[in-house]
């Protein structure tokens, strides 16, 4: 009996070794999320220098590599706006920063292609930012954008105008000094299991038999206009706050995902908008990648085209 | 509970720790434990149910005695009839009542009269109920055979009914072999529990693996089947084959293990039945526990292969057809056995169905002969094919689904409904194929190699293969609970 009690756990400590080993060779971790920072105004970005690769499924479905520059934003090039040069920012949420493509394929490359490289693209892209962020972004690096020509910055209504400020999240900075977050860092076979969802059963079964309070509440119904406005109210009070440049900004929008009530409101203020639905819409092809919800490569060049196509249209030096 | 949860695996080292560690000197205390443990195991599905289990152990404990008790061949069978009636009668009601309403209703509007079925009722069907009910009988049947005498210890007995390793899926033991083991002290081997674990291993690779993994292909296939060409649907019923193997034979596989770990052998259930080279030893190799059961309770009373042929093709027919209705209350399932029993007679009247016993494919060899190879693939053509039946909603959907496999034969290239690889799936299935083929002349020892480093290499590849394929948006449930 001791001889078998004793074999087993030897095994099984041998075989999460060798499975330790074999996540590695085979790469099936996901490398993101990486270490963040504040900066000097407060703005939440990723630690320069950082690369490696996303991954995506319990197979390697979605493989991409992502290089950190110096801004702290997942790009092949460094953000170094002139006077001489033309310059567009696209400025967003994960769909900007682009861990689900390479980085040297990623939107604004394919802007720079369809532009013959006569400008620079500059993805100011991390996970989570809202509206709050991005207009905060705006006026805190006031100098660098007002070299850039054209900003786009990337939204979605029911997501980006549930703030009216911006408060730097010191607790998801500081994850990276706790001991879960060490664990994984160095052990890629948790973190391989926590993302193929192993951890879930252990969650499920400990929650499976607890009080109706703490499963997910349903949804009560909601008023979208009410809610609209409530949005369009906090985008007016973070205009306030940060400003907005109406000449150079353009929000880059889903029209069909929109509220009519803040596209009516962009039109009456004179906010300028880009909706790349209908280009959505003619695809008869998927544009978004199947493991998560992102655009893939067809859906980008889609984006990349409606820029490319619109600033070609208003900027008379192209 | 089910084997391939957490729950599960917590709750055996328990078992586990307490069978060996505190309750080791004491045989009457493990069999009470084990009675607990089987009960818990159950009634964390559904405990109401538990009720059915102890009534149907008591009746055929008090049936057994009855039996065994008289010498009066009349009043013997007057009593096994009570086991059958009852045992009978709780899967009749659970299981097939509302299909027998439903089916009247359905005859009498196909000669002209409406009736309206308010006779259906709302009843789950008991997970596990065709196989325990099975198993006692079987207890009956023995001790009215004189096979076996009646014990008189309850408790055991009651073990023996609800062990729960093979309590909802089986294999469907006799008591000769199960009960015997539980009636006399177990001592621990190593070699014994080292062959149960890996046996739980390759069972949990078969289910997760295999069955998991394909299972949003072959739902995929037959939830929109009207709208694919024969190739992809060609491709979704054999896959369905893999899944339903891997499925069941997975469950058995970790049952097997389980009880080992316990000290207790249990029956073999399956023996690499993709590998059979006529529709005979495919049954010689599939469900294993439930057609000898048939063989031996129903094929052989009624006369078996000692009478004449025509009789003999008559109890084929009637074995297969019961076999299909034992699957499931549903048409498809009678069509299902139907099919087999048609394929089965020209085997047994070219005096065919018994040549394969007592040998495996490539017996000599490490490949299968030419003709072996064309066996296989027409065993398993006519296997698949009949799956059809098997897995499809209703009788009108099986043969929509056959129609459109001879009428449309136009190729397109099938794409997995989450939008994954395909090519992973087709490398292994044949992967598996190859492997299996490698432990074909034992099923019980799926790591059989000579080299512990190979076997090492073995376990680790199957497990990080269970990670890779884990999906957890998957109804994880046996398929053959539902029967």
């Amino acid at each position: 009996m001791k001889k078998f009690i004793f074999k087993t756990i030897f095994y099984i400590v041998l075989v999460l070794i060798a499975l330790e080993g074999l996540v590695r060779v085979l790469h099936l971790y996901n490398d993101v999320p990486l270490d963040l920072y504040i900066d000097e105004y407060g703005i939440q970005k990723t630690v320069p220098g950082q690369a490696g690769f996303s991954v995506t499924g319990n197979r390697r479905m979605n493989f991409c590599e992502f290089h950190i520059n110096k801004s702290g934003y997942n790009s092949y090039r460094e953000f170094v706006p002139t006077k001489d040069k033309i310059e567009i920012a696209l400025i967003g949420d994960s769909f900007i920063e682009g861990f689900n493509q390479h980085y040297y394929d990623s939107t604004g490359k394919k802007i720079e292609n369809n532009l013959d490289n006569e400008v620079e693209v500059y993805e100011y892209g991390r996970g989570g930012y809202d509206m709050a962020d991005q207009l905060y972004i705006l006026n805190s690096y006031k100098e660098t954008f007002d070299l850039i020509d054209h900003v786009f910055i990337y939204m979605k209504f029911e997501n980006d105008f549930k703030r009216r400020e911006i408060k730097p999240d010191h607790d998801l900075v500081n994850l990276k000094y706790t001991f879960k977050f060490q664990i994984k860092r160095y052990i890629k076979l948790l973190k391989y299991s926590n993302a193929i969802g192993l951890f879930d059963v252990v969650k499920n079964m400990i929650y499976r038999n607890k009080p109706k309070g703490h499963q997910k509440v349903e949804k009560e119904k909601v008023d979208e206009n009410a809610l609209a406005m409530e949005y369009i109210d906090n985008f007016k009070a973070v205009v306030n706050r940060y400003g907005f440049n109406k000449e150079k900004n353009t929000f880059l929008l889903d029209k069909r995902k929109t509220s009519p009530l803040f596209i009516d409101y962009c039109d009456k203020m004179g906010y300028k908008y880009l909706d790349f639905g209908p280009a959505f819409e003619k695809e008869t092809k998927p544009t978004i990648l199947i493991y998560d919800r992102h655009w893939n490569n067809r859906g980008r060049r889609i984006i990349a085209k409606v820029i490319s196509d619109y600033v070609k249209k208003i900027d008379n030096r192209l | 509970m089910v084997f391939n949860s957490l729950e599960f695996f917590i709750f055996l080292a328990l078992v586990f720790f307490l069978y060996w560690f505190i309750l080791k000197k004491s045989l009457k205390a493990q069999n009470i434990l084990i009675l607990i443990a089987s009960y818990i195991f159950y009634g964390w599905w559904d405990w109401r149910f538990l009720s059915l289990i102890l009534l149907s152990t008591v009746v055929d404990y008090f049936v057994g005695i009855a039996i065994d008790n008289n010498t009066d061949k009349k009043i013997r069978k007057r009593w096994l009839w009570v086991s059958v009636i009852f045992n009978v009668g709780l899967l009749g009601f659970f299981k097939y009542f509302n299909f027998f309403v439903d089916s009247w209703v359905d005859m009498c509007s196909v000669l002209g009269y409406q009736i309206k079925s308010t006779w259906t009722l709302q009843v789950i069907l008991p997970v596990g109920i065709s196989f325990y009910t099975f198993q006692t009988m079987s207890y009956s049947f023995d001790i009215y055979y004189n096979k076996l005498k009646p014990t008189k210890n309850f408790l055991s007995f009651a073990a023996f009914v609800s062990f729960f390793p093979q309590l909802v899926a089986g294999p469907i033991e006799r008591a000769s072999n199960l009960l015997s083991q539980i009636l006399n002290k177990r001592t621990f081997s190593y070699d014994q529990a080292a062959s149960g674990l890996k046996l739980i291993l390759w069972g949990l690779f078969k289910k997760v693996v295999i069955a998991d993994s394909l299972a949003p292909i072959v739902d995929d296939v037959f939830a929109n089947h009207a709208t694919y060409p024969a190739s992809t649907l060609i491709l979704g019923v054999t896959l369905f084959s893999f899944q339903v193997y891997g499925d069941f034979s997975g469950y058995s596989d970790i049952a097997i293990g389980t009880a080992k770990l316990f000290g207790i052998e249990l029956m073999s259930n399956f023996r690499f039945p993709n590998f059979s080279r006529n529709v005979a030893e495919y049954w010689q190799r599939w469900h294993v526990s439930l057609s000898t059961w048939f063989r031996h309770y129903l094929y052989i009373p009624m006369g078996g292969s000692r009478v004449s042929k025509l009789k003999s093709v008559r109890n084929i027919i009637v074995i297969f057809l019961v076999s299909g209705f034992w699957h499931g209350a549903n048409w498809t399932f009678i069509f299902w056995g139907a099919f087999h029993a048609v394929a089965f007679i020209p085997v047994f009247l070219m005096g065919r169905n018994t040549i394969y016993k007592n040998s495996v494919v490539g017996e000599n060899s490490i490949f299968p002969s030419f003709v072996e190879i064309g066996q296989l693939i027409l065993t398993f053509g006519i296997v698949t094919f009949s799956r059809i039946f098997f897995r499809s909603e209703s009788i009108t959907g099986a043969f929509e689904f056959i129609k459109r496999i001879f009428s449309d034969f136009s190729y397109t290239e099938y794409m997995h409904p989450q939008g994954y690889r395909m090519i992973d799936y087709y490398l292994l299935v044949a992967a598996f194929v190859l492997y299996e083929y490698r432990m074909r002349k034992d099923e019980r020892s799926p790591f059989n190699f000579k080299s512990k480093y190979v076997r090492f290499a073995a376990y680790t590849i199957v497990i990080l293969l269970m990670m890779m394929f884990y999906d957890d948006g998957v109804d994880r449930s046996f398929i053959y609970f539902q029967f």
